[in-house]
């Protein structure tokens, strides 16, 4: 703390050293009071003062014209949390339908799927060789399956042509 | 200081509630800081209807924006609420001209009090104070008008603390001046009549 800082303080605060900040407040008057330098600044600060404390008294509004804006707020704050409920409770019964709806679907829901769950599982693996096997069945299937009816038949002939010999 | 100190914790305490929606606590509020909050912004509006609604405004801000309030990044809840309600100010300066109520500097309750008040010197000081920039007006109302501590002020304006030392050294030296002036220019004026 030094003389120009009280200075600025006085400059910036005013002369009552309350108005000063908290931690500069000590040290601030214990040099003012060992200055007649800084007495008198203060003395001019405090001419200020004096003004500006008259105008921080006074209100350009009263105190009953704030409790009645204070009430109207209040209100609206109200009037506007209540709308905000009553939107809420009038949502909640127009709900009550929809309510058995998704009830109702949310049941359906858990019967489909267990369901699904009970479907027979035909996951047979095959070996390559196999699905080899299988896929000339596909292809070739019915040439083989004449193929065998005409051996087939040549071997009846050929047991009917051995009875007829005998 | 142990006062401020419970006065910010009170404060802090009922916009936790208003967070909440605490219809309580936030009648409590309003009720302690509305005649502040207006008389703060008639200094930026001369129209009295107009201040009102903006402080209505402010409180309803705080309404829904208490939850997003945080002690440590906007300082003290006054220092938010102050704020709110000088953001709310320029934004509407910025938008349009204030309006001007004829009808609002009708006096229609004198009293002994009003008439002190509305002396010379009183209105010398109210035309000076108004005359200064907005900024240091804003940090000469929030310190010495609204009691703030300078670093809620400072929080108020968004600036440091040394900033807003040096707005109101302006400030208070500009007045001075202007108040100095003034009485020179009547006791001058004084002097011609008594001529």
């Amino acid at each position: 703390m030094n003389k120009q800082r009280v200075l600025e303080l006085l400059d910036t605060y005013g002369a009552d050293p309350l108005a000063w900040p908290a931690e500069e407040r000590m040290a601030a008057t214990e040099l003012l009071e060992q200055s007649d330098e800084l007495k008198a600044a203060q003395h001019t600060a405090q001419e200020l003062d004096v003004y500006l404390n008259l105008e921080a008294q006074h209100s350009a509004f009263s105190q009953q014209q704030a409790d009645l804006l204070s009430q109207r707020t209040i209100r609206a704050v109200n009037s506007a949390y209540k709308d905000k409920l009553s939107i809420l409770a009038r949502l909640s019964k127009y709900m009550t339908l929809p309510r058995y709806a998704l009830a109702f679907s949310a049941l359906l829901s858990i019967f489909f799927v267990m369901n699904l769950m009970n479907l027979p599982q035909n996951h047979v693996q095959y070996s390559q060789s196999e699905f080899d096997d299988w896929m000339l069945t596909q292809l070739t299937g019915d040439a083989l399956n004449e193929d065998n009816q005409t051996s087939l038949d040549f071997i009846d002939l050929v047991e009917l042509e051995n009875d007829t010999d005998s | 200081m142990q006062d401020n100190n419970k006065i910010n914790n009170r404060d802090a305490q009922l916009l936790a509630g208003i967070a909440r929606q605490s219809h309580d606590d936030f009648a409590e509020f309003v009720s302690q800081y509305m005649l502040s909050i207006m008389n703060f912004v008639h200094r930026f509006f001369s129209s009295k209807s107009q201040a009102e609604d903006i402080a209505q405004d402010v409180f309803l801000k705080v309404w829904q924006n208490a939850k997003h309030w945080k002690h440590n990044e906007a300082g003290s809840a006054r220092a938010w609420l102050y704020r709110i309600a000088y953001n709310r100010c320029i934004d509407l300066l910025r938008q349009n001209k204030p309006q001007t109520d004829d009808t609002d500097n009708l006096s229609t309750d004198i009293t002994p009090e009003k008439i002190l008040l509305n002396d010379s010197k009183h209105k010398q000081l109210s035309a000076a104070i108004a005359s200064l920039p907005e900024r240091q007006r804003t940090a000469l109302s929030l310190c010495t008008f609204q009691g703030l501590s300078n670093k809620d002020a400072a929080k108020t304006l968004a600036i440091s603390v040394d900033a807003l030392e040096s707005l109101l050294s302006r400030a208070r030296r500009q007045l001075r001046k202007k108040l100095t002036l003034e009485t020179e220019n009547e006791m001058n004026g004084g002097r011609v009549i008594n001529e």
